[in-house]
């Protein structure tokens, strides 16, 4: 039971953590490049844009901020048996992050905000881009934790039972992290790029600040159609050959796959059936599945069945159900961006409602593709904490029963729903006044 | 190794209570000291700037625990489990109430939020001074290694307490006194003029009832006779820590009357450190005591991670201090000076 809550409470407060960050690291960006411009290239619009967004950023920051410490006690609190095993490889990375990228950011942060009346604008510049570095730093050092628990490398384990790094570099520059970061951090540009392009797309439709909205659907449209291109090839494309590589299980549950088979198929559509172990109503194409691993038709693709029941995913339809969510998304906003910059060239963006009205209501689902994203990864890697290495089962704390555990995990349902409600409203205050100095 | 790690550690905690120190004492103040909205507003600005940055080292100091001694942020993190929890909802609470209380101008909004940044304080420092107090008087830590706290039993201090029983309730007190005194040196140096005036009024309040729960503390530790006083009066760096609190503190008095804003913050700050020096000479080399058998404590050596490892973390983490503190000098040194109440911010 208290395996349950624990892993319950971790989910939900890393997912709803991470609706933050991915805003902040992709929208770090934008600031970065509207200051570049405001400052160098002397654009007054940049300077507008930038005064809008940072306000943003701001909020988004302050939840993304109060929301992550939590996690960094969780792993004491609630894993504890993994804290003791992973304490030299995991809580290195994390002790790594809290030293270069987060002091980096809070201190820039601060300076960027409110450092016009301060700080020369030399200071100024380099601030926004210290910010935009200490965001993507903390997302490398980060998912370097979370890779390492995905696949581990460089470590052997004691006769005292506890995995030792063997070298820093190995942890730092472990392959799966440098695969996983690139495309983590195409899909947080995703994010900003919607964002961004949905709130230009927001002031044309109701026909105010339409200069500030134009510059905004511009940036968004261009940074979008480089992400959304970028989230599928090649980084998604490297995510899922490794994972294929690396994690057959995982692989084989994403896919919905039970029989091992040459030639197999892509499923689009179907809904596993654990009982049959096959997939109810498929719709498919023979043979892509090998050809999109392998790059031959006929390759064999393993199954579940070629592996031991201990070590399936414990929620298969889970996994499943995620990946597709979050390939199909992808496939979704890559042509609604394109559609958009085929607009955007031909100059006649602005007046295309049915397309503003589109990317205008797409906003939610950049979110859900990553929490998918993430649950695909996450999900999937059970019933290991360390692929193959340490069950989740004995992570847990002992001293923790499930009455705690449950009390705390109601307690961040409660919390965080009133911080969610919050933080709509606020965001939502904030578009509705509009970008600064400008008479509608 | 270890011990340059336990140095390092108790640097980090100890710069998070002088730091984060005076942004819980600002709220615990605050219904106190501001009278009128612009005055709120620049108690606000006074730390909006660098709150965030302080907290970072709480952020720090977690993470150097996880890695550096692995058993015992496992063991004390479980076992305090539902404090941490309080604890960080809390800090939720409290940076949400910063942030966001500047985002309307509507009265009811402005008090709400106080009223919030204000309890979040004053249970942050409660809490804070809790932990402290279990530190020293120890922890009920079993035959298997494991332990679980509730958050109290019958309030007398035992072996087998609660988190808060009467001895660490005092600690508490004590915390949330004294970050109180030290918020307030802190924000006389960013004000100025009759507002200036009314808040050094209240340190010196403040100093009188710190120095009493001080003395009470110490003396209810000397009738228990017991072993962490006595263990730091025996080694020469406990007594210089020891000596360097007794002097600091009325040193604080004497600046604070003196209308030296500056040297009383730092005489503050070298009280609130030299009080975590002292502790952590009084522990060495126990990071977490155990109340019921002295030998199944953790000790820095058996808790920590090996050897190797550690030396790893020396070559970055000798790199990450520098740049700390340059980026702690350089947020200083942009919002230095007094803070108004007009104009952008908070
Ligand atoms: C905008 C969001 C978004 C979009 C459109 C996509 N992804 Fe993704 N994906 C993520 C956002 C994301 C993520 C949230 O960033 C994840 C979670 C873990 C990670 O590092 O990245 C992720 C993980 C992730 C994984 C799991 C990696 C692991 O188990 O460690 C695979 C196999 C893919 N992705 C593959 C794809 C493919 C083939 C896509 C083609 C359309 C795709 N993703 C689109
Ligand atoms: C921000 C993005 C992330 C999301 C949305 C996410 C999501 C999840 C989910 C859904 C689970 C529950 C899996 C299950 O029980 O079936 C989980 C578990 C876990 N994740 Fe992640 N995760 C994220 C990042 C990370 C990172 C970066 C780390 C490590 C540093 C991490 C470490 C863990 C741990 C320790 C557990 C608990 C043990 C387990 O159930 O396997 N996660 N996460
Ligand atoms: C278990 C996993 C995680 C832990 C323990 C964690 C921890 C934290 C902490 C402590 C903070 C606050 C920093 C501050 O005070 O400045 C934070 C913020 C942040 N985290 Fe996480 N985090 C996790 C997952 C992630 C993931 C997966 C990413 C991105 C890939 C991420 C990216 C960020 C970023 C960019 C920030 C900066 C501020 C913001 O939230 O907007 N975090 N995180």
């Amino acid at each position: 039971m208290t395996l349950i809550y624990d892993r319950l409470q971790f989910a939900f407060t890393v997912s709803f953590h991470y609706l933050f960050p991915q805003l902040t690291m992709g929208l770090a960006l934008f600031l970065a490049l509207f200051q570049t411009a405001a400052i160098v290239g002397k654009d007054p619009l940049a300077d507008r844009a930038l005064r809008f967004w940072s306000k943003i950023f701001a909020i988004n920051f302050v939840f993304g901020v109060v929301t992550g410490i939590v996690m960094e006690f969780e792993f004491g609190t609630n894993w504890s048996g993994f804290s003791r095993f992973a304490g030299e490889t995991v809580g290195q990375m994390l002790a790594v992050e809290g030293t270069f990228a987060f002091f980096l950011e809070s201190s820039f942060l601060g300076i960027l905000l409110f450092g016009r009346e301060r700080v020369g604008k030399g200071l100024q510049l380099l601030a926004a881009w210290m910010v935009f570095l200490g965001t993507w730093l903390s997302g490398f050092f980060i998912i370097g934790a979370d890779a390492w628990m995905q696949h581990p490398v460089g470590y052997t384990v004691g006769p005292d039972g506890v995995a030792h790094p063997s070298s820093l570099w190995a942890l730092l520059f472990n392959p799966w992290a440098l695969t996983q970061y690139a495309h983590n951090m195409a899909a947080s540009v995703v994010t900003s790029s919607f964002v961004v392009a949905a709130v230009g797309a927001f002031y044309l439709l109701s026909g105010i600040h339409r200069e500030a909205a134009s510059y905004f659907l511009r940036r968004g449209v261009l940074l979008g159609l480089l992400s959304t291109l970028l989230v599928i090839f090649p980084t998604g494309d490297r995510e899922s050959q490794q994972v294929f590589a690396a994690q057959p299980t995982k692989a084989a549950a994403m896919e919905g796959l039970f029989q091992t088979e040459k030639g197999a198929p892509l499923i689009l559509i179907g809904q596993p059936n654990l009982k049959s172990e096959s997939l109810d109503n498929p719709i498919f194409v023979p043979d892509l599945l090998s050809f999109l691993t392998y790059h031959r038709f006929a390759a064999d693709v393993k199954g579940l069945e070629a592996f031991p029941r201990s070590d399936w995913p414990d929620n298969i339809p889970l996994v499943y159900y995620a990946y597709h969510i979050m390939v199909g998304l992808g496939t979704v906003f890559a042509a609604i961006m394109v559609a958009a910059g085929v607009m955007l060239a031909a100059g006649r963006l602005g007046q295309s409602r049915w397309l503003l009205w589109t990317i205008l209501l797409t906003v939610p689902f950049p979110y859900i593709a990553t929490t998918a994203g993430w649950i695909t990864a996450e999900a999937g890697r059970q019933p290991w904490l360390v692929y193959s290495l340490f069950r989740t089962v004995h992570g847990t704390s002992p001293g923790v029963n499930a009455g705690n555990a449950l009390f705390t995990f109601l307690g961040f349902l409660g919390l965080y729903l009133f911080l969610g409600l919050l933080f709509v409203f606020l965001i939502g205050k904030r578009i509705v006044e509009g970008p600064p100095g400008e008479s509608a | 190794m270890e011990t340059l790690w336990f140095v390092l550690l108790v640097v980090l905690v100890g710069g998070y209570v002088v730091l984060d120190g005076f942004d819980f004492g600002m709220g615990i103040l605050l219904p106190w000291l501001a009278r009128t909205e612009g005055e709120k507003r620049m108690l606000y600005r006074a730390i909006g700037p660098v709150w965030d940055g302080n907290e970072v080292w709480l952020i720090a100091g977690g993470g150097l625990l996880f890695f550096a001694f692995p058993k015992a942020y496992a063991s004390a993190a479980s076992g305090f489990y539902l404090a941490i929890m309080i604890f960080l909802w809390v800090l939720i609470l409290r940076g949400i109430a910063i942030e966001i209380r500047s985002q309307l101008t509507h009265p009811l909004w402005h008090s709400f939020w106080d009223g919030i940044f204000f309890l979040a304080s004053l249970l942050a420092a409660l809490v804070l001074g809790g932990f402290l107090g279990n530190l020293v008087t120890g922890i009920p830590i079993e035959e298997s290694g494991s332990w679980f706290l509730p958050l109290w039993t019958y309030f007398v201090p035992s072996s087998r307490h609660g988190i808060f029983d009467a001895l660490t309730l005092l600690f508490s007190l004590l915390s949330a006194v004294s970050l109180g005194r030290h918020g307030a040196t802190f924000l006389i140096v960013k004000t100025e003029g009759e507002f200036r005036e009314r808040i050094r009024q209240l340190a010196l309040q403040l100093w009188k009832a710190e120095v009493a729960l001080v003395l009470l503390s110490v003396v209810l530790m000397l009738s228990t006779r017991h072993l962490f006083l006595a263990r730091c009066a025996h080694r020469p760096l406990g007594v210089a820590f020891l000596a360097l609190a007794a002097l600091s503190l009325p040193l604080v008095l004497f600046f604070l009357r003196r209308q030296r804003e500056l040297l009383a913050f730092v005489c503050s700050s070298l009280f609130l450190l030299a009080a975590i020096g002292a502790t952590a000479v009084g522990l060495y080399p126990y990071l977490l005591l155990s109340s019921l058998d002295r030998a199944k404590s953790l000790t820095i050596f058996n808790a920590a991670a090996s050897t190797p490892t550690l030396r790893m973390g020396l070559l970055w983490f000798g790199i990450g201090a520098l740049l700390i503190l340059g980026y702690t000098f350089l947020s200083y040194w942009s919002f230095r000076g007094k803070v108004r109440s007009e104009g952008e911010g908070y």
